[in-house]
């Protein structure tokens, strides 16, 4: 209740619930929880937790009717995108053909009139190759064909490389790569030996405008630039800008997009789905096994005791997490598995905590008083003792549910992501670790790693700082205790 | 004390003795024998190898051979790496564990004992809600969070330290991070235990007591209460290893350590069944080592116990 | 709240004892309260007394009615927040302890002042050896060391009655009974020679027959140095054979002040009228029956109006409720603060108001 703060504030909690005589008028008959409320609402921290986890809570459940994104579904064109990422609403591949119905994105469908304007800029790749410090090697990708150089210092030319994650690189202007000359300046440092597939794009921009009418999704007629043609192919990469019914078709991505052009937000309240399923249905395993095990423990008494906790120590001294490895290894990494698995390793400590609570419970009077009025065992067991041991267990509970998160995310990390039907499920773990394999050497893509630990790291932070309240609410006596 | 200590020391045979049983069922109750993802193994060749592993024999055989082989201390031959022991791979990767595992029980001791100490001393105090709420940051951000985190801020944005790589007990430079990393959600737990043990042993009469000597704050604190304030950090201290192991599995990939930890996530990736079993054992004793380690230092700390 | 009327410590040490000689502790007007969540609570509301040299001064009430509080106050044992000290002195030697720097203080307490707390089982540290308990404080206020020290320490241990003192003082406390431990408690206090000891229920948790040595064994130590005393209980048993003059304290507040053998004999303050009434006492006559003192002290959340005892009291006036009683001289000089004039458990006749002192008369009728 206070500190020393020197000398003469040293010493014991002053008494001032004995100096004040409470028994003077009658107490209000607040009930235990009602209080504890009273004493929560109080904690700022643990407030601010409890709806951060609400809040978590709502937005991973109802993931499904919020994002505009399937967390699966790739632009594969865009790659990596910062946050806030704005680009033309299309498919990978567009296809208009009088007659058929268009395969353009889902908004575009009902629309009357549709306009793509595309970039039909000439493109062909290279392949440099350099060698202790020079270029060794030019080829063009179709045919193979090798050259001595490749120019593109010509106006409106520019080389675009082609990076390892099939994002592109900047418009390098007015470059010209020959062999055995070093590697122009403008690609940076490469280090002695490298190998890069660059595009030659020759000219400005060719701005090319296709224009589509629909009726019921079916293209009725297809003009480029004007002109009347029977079909048309367009790739997403190419599309500048599309538009339907005058009405520019765009979307975003508000924190970007994962290397094959998956929405990261869509992705991490979904991922936070999984991890809040395993965390709540884990901890219920936890809770069946260590509230009726603690429970019968305490409740017998004696030897039956001293065996059951004899076992209980025992499991303590195992390192679970490796069996618990060694257990998704060998059979499979279904969910069920792990919710089994990740219970089974926190139902111990919940088991102890009953159980001391039960034996301090069951010399109370109103125990007694159930006996002589004929209660048995089992009875006065799950009628009186087990429900007054709630606020313990509830405490414990708002604390077991981020330590099996934590647990989850950290196999998930380790490449043991859990998987339903054979069908990969990314929690926030596994989107952690992407994070860390996308990174790059420079740290750049940084979002990819900073978001999703962010949406984790928010939600496990609230409900430890929720539990840690709740204790405190529920037996102010206990506070600060770990 | 010796009761006491007995029972510990009786328990800990039954605790090694199930884990190696759970472990060794575990691995050969798989679907899939070991070689069976090698499709292009010719069958006479398969057999020839089962039978150089003794996988062959009937089940009860197998398992009184493996643990008359670990009786020796002998965990056989890996089953992937077809040169190495895994006797010998352990005694390889094993060092590189042990010095990031020290590094990190020495930091999370010194941040966690100096500030959980000190904020339960000056409860309600602005470095009181600071370290708690770091503490707090520390047990809730998971480390390999905090791992690359810290890896891209001090490696990459500002240059100071190598991000990846080891070199062995001197290379302090390439353990900084791992260590800090690994240490920080331990160090999270001592600073809390801490700081509640401080704040119920302040509170005692003999505290009191001690202050109506005359002696000064720091004396009080330091002879009268750090040693009950310790006694729930020292009974975490058995447990934590264990958490600092498994934590090393994770920290040791992030930063290129090339410790037991890798090995024990490639083994098991790959399959390699004898180093699995082997690494889960050394773990398994070690934990059980110090928590019999810690029994003992309890007993010393409070006298109460050792004459009980 | 008003302040009392003129300091009465300063008089009452006139007609109780002969010469004035400086008080070893003087105590003025003291005001301790502590903050909580429901506003203050006012532990000790304007406290006077003092301690004259080589006196043992008993300080007497039920749990709760700030005669702990203000005995940790004079430590300064207190954690500052909540505790507040908003008004008073305290004395020592001419020193305001409230004054102090942590540093002087540190060399009062322990040193010049020593205490002795209720519950010898939780009072000495469990993880320290008695002998170390007892050399920390010799160390740090006489100044001797190593073997010199531990010397004393069993030397203490000796002077208390603790039999193998040479073994003893390495024993843990939780090896030692309670009587005992209370002992080293004692040995702990005086041994740095203490001319001021504050004993705060010494005796409460121990046994009856335990109590009775730990008693003889305070009384003998206070004679032989020639040491002044505070001894706080709630047990007027303890009270007369051990201290010459008694402070009774009620809600906060000193009601009475008298030398023991005039208090025993005709109590002067309803409260301690009552308070005598509701023990067994060998002295009295047959067939007396106890008398508990109906109803419980008031909460001191808010500062009281009127007599804090009079909820309680069987002599009651209607001006105890509106107007506080300060400590004062009555007409024989004894030390009260009612307006009631008792003498011998009977209000004297119709000083205070028609209405009040006839029931009370009634009430007092069959207790002496």
């Amino acid at each position: 209740m206070s500190g020393p703060g020197g000398p003469g504030a040293a010493a014991p909690a002053p008494p001032p619930a004995a100096a004040a005589p409470s028994a003077a008028g009658p107490r209000k008959g607040t009930s235990l929880w009602a209080d504890a409320w009273k004493r929560l609402r109080k904690n700022h921290m643990a407030m601010l937790g409890l709806w951060v986890v609400v809040a978590m809570s709502l937005v991973s459940a109802l993931a499904p009717w919020l994002v505009l994104f399937d967390p699966t579904y790739e632009e594969n064109w865009i790659g990596a995108q910062a946050p806030g990422h704005r680009h033309p609403d299309v498919l990978t591949k567009n296809v208009l053909e009088v007659g058929q119905p268009a395969e353009v994105a889902a908004g575009q469908r009902a629309a009357g009139e549709v306009v793509f304007i595309c970039d039909e800029t000439v493109e062909t790749e290279y392949r440099i190759a350099v060698r202790r410090g020079k270029v060794s090697d030019v080829q063009r990708a179709e045919g193979a064909i090798k050259l001595e150089a490749l120019d593109a210092s010509a106006a409106g030319d520019a080389l675009v490389e082609v990076l390892e994650d099939g994002t592109r690189g900047p418009r390098l202007e007015g470059v010209r790569v020959e062999k055995g000359a070093p590697l122009p300046e403008a690609f940076g440092a490469r280090g002695r030996s490298a190998v890069l597939f660059v595009r030659h794009v020759e000219g400005a921009r060719k701005r090319v405008e296709y224009r589509a009418t629909l009726v019921d999704g079916v293209v009725r007629a297809l003009a480029r630039d004007g002109a009347p043609v029977p079909r048309a192919e367009l790739s997403g990469r190419d599309l500048l800008e599309v538009s339907a019914d005058g009405r520019p078709q765009t979307h975003a991505h508000p924190l970007g997009t994962d290397l094959k052009g998956r929405d990261l937000l869509s992705r991490i309240l979904y991922g936070g789905r999984i991890s809040m399923l395993v965390g709540i249905v884990a901890t219920v395993v936890s809770l069946l096994i260590g509230v009726v095990y603690g429970a019968v423990s305490g409740y017998a008494g004696g030897r039956t005791d001293d065996v059951l906790m004899a076992i209980v120590d025992i499991l303590f001294a195992i390192p679970y997490m490796f069996l618990v490895i060694l257990l998704l290894v060998n059979f499979g990494r279904d969910i069920v598995v792990l919710f089994i698995a990740l219970g089974a390793v926190q139902w111990l400590t919940m088991a102890r905590i009953v159980r001391g609570q039960i034996l301090s419970l069951k010399e109370k009077e109103f125990v007694e008083a159930a006996r002589m009025s004929g209660t048995g065992p089992a009875g006065i067991l799950f009628r009186h003792l087990i429900p007054n041991t709630m606020g313990v267990v509830v405490v414990y509970t708002t604390l077991t549910v981020p330590a099996v998160i934590l647990q989850e995310s950290f196999l998930a990390f380790i490449g043991l992501s859990v998987e339903y039907q054979g069908q990969s499920l990314e929690s926030w773990g596994a989107l952690v670790k992407a994070g860390v394999d996308s990174l790059g050497t420079d740290g750049s893509r940084s979002w990819l790693l900073l978001w999703p630990s962010f949406a984790m790291a928010a939600t496990l932070f609230s409900l430890n700082f929720l539990g840690d309240g709740l204790r405190d609410a529920l037996d102010p006596k206990q506070r600060g205790r770990s | 004390m010796g009761r006491y200590l007995l029972r510990r020391v009786i328990q800990v045979p039954i605790v090694l003795w199930i884990l190696v049983t759970a472990t060794f069922f575990l691995m050969r109750y798989t679907p899939g024998g070991p070689f069976d993802m090698d499709k292009q193994v010719d069958p006479a060749v398969k057999a020839q190898m089962e039978a150089k592993y003794n996988l062959d024999k009937p089940m009860p055989v197998q398992y009184g051979l493996f643990l008359w082989d670990l009786v020796r201390l002998d965990l056989g031959p890996s089953f992937k790496n077809k040169t190495m022991t895994v006797n010998e791979i352990i005694a390889a990767k094993a060092p590189a564990s042990a010095v990031l595992g020290l590094y990190a029980v020495v930091i999370a001791l010194v941040l966690g004992l100096g500030a959980g100490v000190v904020a339960g001393v000056r409860q309600n105090s602005v470095f009181d809600y600071g370290s708690m709420t770091v503490a707090m940051v520390g047990l809730a951000v998971p480390t390999f969070v905090v791992g690359p985190l810290l890896a891209l801020v001090f490696g990459i944005y500002l240059g100071w330290l190598p991000v990846a790589g080891y070199e062995g007990m001197d290379g302090l430079r390439y353990l900084v991070l791992p260590a800090f990393t690994l240490a920080l959600p331990f160090a999270a737990r001592i600073a809390r235990l801490a700081r509640a043990g401080m704040l119920e042993v302040i509170h005692q009469d003999y505290i009191r007591t001690a202050w109506a000597k005359g002696l000064s704050e720091q004396v009080v604190v330091l002879r009268h209460a750090l040693r009950g304030a310790m006694l729930p950090v020292v009974s975490f201290l058995g447990p934590a290893v264990a958490q600092i192991l498994t934590g090393s599995l994770v920290v040791e990939q992030i930063f290129g350590i090339p410790g037991i930890g890798r090995e024990f996530v490639q083994g098991a990736t790959n399959r390699d069944y004898t180093l699995v079993m082997g690494t889960v054992i050394l773990f398994g004793v070690l934990l059980v080592g110090f928590n019999l380690l810690v029994d003992i230092l309890y007993g010393f700390l409070d006298p109460r116990i050792r004459y009980a | 709240m008003t302040t009392p009327a003129p300091s009465p410590a300063a008089a009452a040490g006139a007609p109780g004892q002969g010469p004035a000689l400086a008080p070893v502790l003087a105590v003025d007007d003291l005001h301790v309260r502590f903050r909580t969540d429901d506003g203050h609570v006012h532990a000790v509301n304007g406290v006077t007394f003092e301690v004259r040299p080589g006196e043992s001064l008993a300080l007497v009430g039920e749990s709760g009615c700030g005669k702990s509080v203000t005995s940790m106050t004079i430590l300064r044992l207190l954690p500052s927040p909540p505790t507040e000290v908003p008004k008073g002195t305290i004395r020592y030697r001419g020193d305001d302890l409230l004054r102090l720097s942590n540093r002087q203080m540190r060399r009062v307490r322990g040193g010049k002042v020593a205490m002795i707390f209720q519950d010898p089982m939780t009072s000495l540290n469990p993880f320290l050896r008695v002998g170390r308990q007892l050399t920390e404080a010799i160390e740090l206020h006489l100044g001797l060391r190593g073997a010199a020290a531990r010397a004393r320490a069993v030397e203490a241990l000796r002077e208390v009655g603790i039999p193998g003192p040479e073994t003893r003082v390495d024993a843990y406390p939780h090896e030692l009974s309670g009587g005992m431990r209370q002992r080293v408690m004692i040995a702990m206090a005086l041994v740095t020679g203490p001319d001021l000891l504050i004993a705060d229920e010494p005796t409460t948790a121990l046994d009856v027959t335990i109590q009775a040595q730990i008693l003889d064994l305070m009384r003998r130590l206070q004679r032989e140095r020639g040491m002044s005393m505070i001894l706080i209980t709630h047990d007027l048993a303890v009270v007369a054979g051990m201290c010459t003059r008694v402070v009774v304290m009620y809600a906060g507040r000193i009601v009475e002040e008298a030398p023991v053998d005039d208090l025993f004999d005709d109590p002067r303050h309803p409260y301690t009228l009552a308070l005598l009434e509701s023990v067994p006492r060998l002295d009295a006559a047959l067939g007396r029956r106890l008398r508990p003192i109906e109803g419980l002290p008031p909460k001191l959340t808010e500062p009281p109006v009127g007599c804090s005892f009079a909820p309680r009291c069987r002599f009651v006036l209607d001006r105890c409720r509106t107007e506080t009683p300060w400590l004062e001289p009555d007409a024989d000089g004894r030390l009260r603060a009612c307006f009631v004039p008792l003498r011998r458990g009977r209000p004297l006749a119709p000083a205070g108001g028609p209405a009040g002192a006839g029931p009370a008369a009634e009430g007092a009728g069959g207790s002496t």
